[in-house]
């Protein structure tokens, strides 16, 4: 196991024990906790789907509770939202519009030529493709951001970057 | 006539090939982590302990008879270990190119195998028709001598992997008990030592790369595993290099600051280790990114890491993209309150610029976030009432960019962009020291130094001098415009913990408004779709988010799209009225920026 690995596992043995990212409020703590339950359920439908559309199985998928939108001229975050990422390797020639059949029920919409956003009440996915990665289409799907107390943002420090997941 | 047609061969099958050179250089970074480790001890048993003073007379003397073999042998282990790590990482490096080669042997294959089968088919029934035949001939022997070529290289590329499997493998078989170690090694110098008494002492660091380029492999490798604080911090040494010890450091921080209890750390301990999961935060953010042209993930490259600079405020440089190939290099300076502990914000930042100059056609990126002055933060905060700390980043600064340019021998397009107090601190590095960027940046700048009258001042011609100011950005305000200044009254409405520090920019007279029509920079669209509708703080952190205008034209001018820049009106400060901005009756644009 590479250094790097232990740090990480040592950053989410640092949440686990401390039952949150510090001296949390329990509630704000709740509902990131309930927003990962729901993303990773939904992660693993999707890529359930998106295995079968694709002919290809969910490579280097992480999971992370990401620190986001800035608080003023803070340093410190001031919301937190879960998120995961996975990528396909797939011989589907028109990766997106498959997607798009096969998730209808997710409100399918193409943002751009190379991307499919979907929405699932207030969780969003993508599936991307790269006109320069031929084959390959990338998964994100998260929650929406969390608003920490002010107050407790310092205590909001222990947070885990890209650690792997399991979607099967 | 005869013709005589000969089938291509089928081509062999290309073997299997599973290994993950990448996986297998991390391992040898780790176990060269654990030879700089094994350094460290084994000074400071063997020496600097007794040198510290504390010891004098008997005891000294007691202490060198118990204890400078323990150091030597410490020593030694050290030694013993970078020459595995060293064959380790050799071999790693092998795999990723022995990977690439593979890849490109299975596509030639089954183009191969296609085409032979194609041409089997041609030839059963063989055509009737003489230039047919003739045809087919000339195809057969054109694919027999493609396929020919393709069992060479496959033959080589077989011996390749065995030869690079044997070296390491006879590296490791060396691997001894303590003992061989210290017959070994025990007592031999360390390469390293000589590389050091021969560095250049001034900070030139075109001397530093002439001494490092002067160096062998050996040495190099040899300073990299025992100074990597000295490897990792000296400008003038390539970017790779520095990469290389950084990692070393930061690992072992975290490695052997982890392994304390929190309760049983000092205060410089703590302090130490919070930077170094700060920077393993930023790490890891940018290895977690994905370009979106490509797909593939972005690679880290720790620039610059000493965790206890500025007493404990800490300093960082990580780029996204590799600082010494790209044709397109950006160094990007936060402003206020930035101290190590935002280096994960400051790592988000450039990797979004990374991702739009990808994005918007640039091919060949690094971009960089440079936390590497004492910006004001926490109790340092009351030093943005003076310029001192901009000019003195400023400097820094400028040490930094000279750097860059001196580790690189090819003509790459540079461009230094500072946000807020960090716009000061380029205008400074620019105005004081002109060293050699081609664009610069300047990102809700409170102003742009006492000693910028206007944008030719910053040495770069005044058409490469450009600011992005959202017109409701409040320190984008601040800076001195026309004959009075607007920013004492901006401060008054000021609330909150900010509020004060902002006050004291305010009154602190940070110099000219780059935006306004008198500086003569260009100024570019940045204002933000969620703007407010009056002066506020959170405008003046969205210059980096994806989708916004400011950091599409960044994207343009870090790529040296030039044309592509949308240019917005400056503002002008009539003598009867206040400052005007034209920004301000926009609506606001939403470009995409990352293909999502």
């Amino acid at each position: 196991m590479t250094a790097r690995a232990l740090v990480a596992m040592a950053a989410a043995l640092t949440i686990l024990v401390a039952g949150g990212c510090g001296g949390v409020n329990d509630e704000t703590y709740t509902k990131l906790e309930r927003q990962r339950d729901d993303v990773l359920a939904w992660a693993r439908d999707l890529s359930s789907v998106a295995a079968t559309t694709l002919a290809a199985s969910p490579e280097d998928a992480t999971e992370s509770y990401d620190g986001v939108a800035r608080s003023g001229l803070s340093d410190q975050f001031k919301s937190y939202k879960y998120d995961i990422q996975a990528r396909f390797a797939t011989e589907q020639q028109d990766p997106l519009a498959a997607l798009s059949d096969d998730l209808a029920a997710y409100d399918p919409t193409l943002t751009t030529s190379n991307a499919l956003r979907l929405s699932h009440g207030d969780l969003t996915a993508f599936f991307q493709t790269y006109p320069k990665g031929p084959g390959r289409v990338g998964m994100f799907v998260e929650g929406p951001a969390i608003e920490i107390d002010h107050d407790q943002i310092r205590d909001w420090d222990g947070f885990v970057v890209g650690e792997p997941v399991d979607l099967q | 006539m005869t013709i005589t047609i000969s089938l291509p061969p089928t081509p062999s099958e290309t073997p299997e090939f599973t290994a993950d050179g990448q996986k297998v250089h991390e391992a040898g970074s780790t176990l060269r982590t654990s030879s700089s480790i094994f350094d460290d001890h084994g000074s400071f048993v063997g020496g600097k302990a007794k040198d510290s003073g504390l010891l004098d007379g008997r005891s000294a003397a007691a202490y060198a008879q118990a204890l400078n073999p323990i150091g030597k042998h410490v020593d030694a282990c050290s030694l013993a270990l970078r020459a595995a790590a060293n064959a380790i990482l050799g071999h790693g490096d092998d795999l990723v190119d022995l990977r690439k080669r593979h890849q490109r042997l299975k596509d030639d294959r089954e183009h191969l195998a296609r085409q032979v089968d194609a041409l089997t088919a041609r030839a059963n029934p063989l055509p009737t028709d003489e230039a047919e035949l003739h045809t087919l001939k000339s195809d057969c022997d054109r694919c027999t001598s493609q396929v020919e070529a393709y069992e060479s290289d496959l033959v080589r590329w077989t011996e390749d992997l065995r030869a690079s499997e044997e070296r390491v493998a006879a590296a490791l078989r060396g691997a001894m008990t303590e003992q061989q170690v210290d017959q070994t090694y025990a007592g031999v110098a360390d390469p390293a030592d000589a590389a050091r008494d021969s560095m250049p002492s001034g900070k030139d660091p075109t001397a530093v790369k002439a001494w490092w380029d002067g160096l062998t492999e050996e040495q190099r490798a040899a300073m990299t595993a025992a100074d990597p604080e000295i490897v990792g911090n000296t400008d003038g040494i390539p970017a790779a290099a520095r990469g290389d010890a950084n990692t070393i450091s930061l690992d072992r921080d975290l490695a052997e600051l982890g392994a304390i209890p929190e309760d049983q750390r000092t205060d410089a301990e703590q302090t130490r280790y919070d930077n170094a999961r700060a920077a393993e935060e930023a790490r890891l953010r940018i290895s977690r990114s994905i370009d979106p042209i490509t797909g593939e993930n972005y690679v880290p490259q720790v620039y610059a890491y000493d965790p206890m600079a500025f007493d404990g405020d800490g300093a960082v440089a990580m780029a996204v993209g590799d600082l010494d190939t790209a044709d397109n290099v950006s160094v990007n300076v936060p402003g206020l309150t930035t101290d190590m502990g935002a280096a994960g914000d400051n790592a988000q930042n450039a990797i979004n610029l990374q991702q739009a100059a990808a994005f918007e056609g640039g091919t060949s990126t690094a971009t960089m976030f440079w936390i590497g002055y004492d910006a004001p933060s926490g109790a340092d905060s009351v030093g943005v009432a003076a310029e001192d700390m901009a000019a003195a980043g400023g400097e820094r600064l400028a040490d930094t960019l000279d750097g860059l340019n001196a580790m690189r021998a090819d003509d790459f397009h540079l461009t230094a962009i500072g946000h807020s107090y960090g716009s000061t601190t380029v205008a400074h590095a620019m105005t004081d020291r002109h060293p050699g960027a081609d664009d610069v940046v300047l990102l809700g700048s409170p102003g742009a130094g006492d000693d910028a009258d206007s944008a030719g001042d910053l040495g770069v011609g005044s058409g490469h001098v450009f600011v992005g100011t959202n017109s409701e950005d409040l320190v984008g305000r601040l800076g001195q415009t026309g004959w009075v200044s607007p920013a004492a009254l901006g401060a008054g409405v000021l609330t909150g913990p900010l509020g004060g520090v902002v006050a004291q920019m305010a009154g602190a007279g940070l110099g000219h408004n780059p935006a306004e029509d008198d500086f003569g920079a260009v100024r570019f669209q940045a204002e933000s779709t969620s703007r407010g509708s009056m002066p506020n703080i959170d405008d003046h952190v969205k210059y980096y988010d994806h989708d916004t205008e400011s950091l599409a034209n960044m994207a343009h001018i870090v790529n040296g799209q030039y044309d592509e820049v949308v240019r917005a009106g400056q503002a002008h400060d009539p003598w009867y009225r206040g400052p005007v901005d034209p920004e301000s009756d926009r609506t606001p644009t939403s470009p995409n920026t990352d293909g999502r």
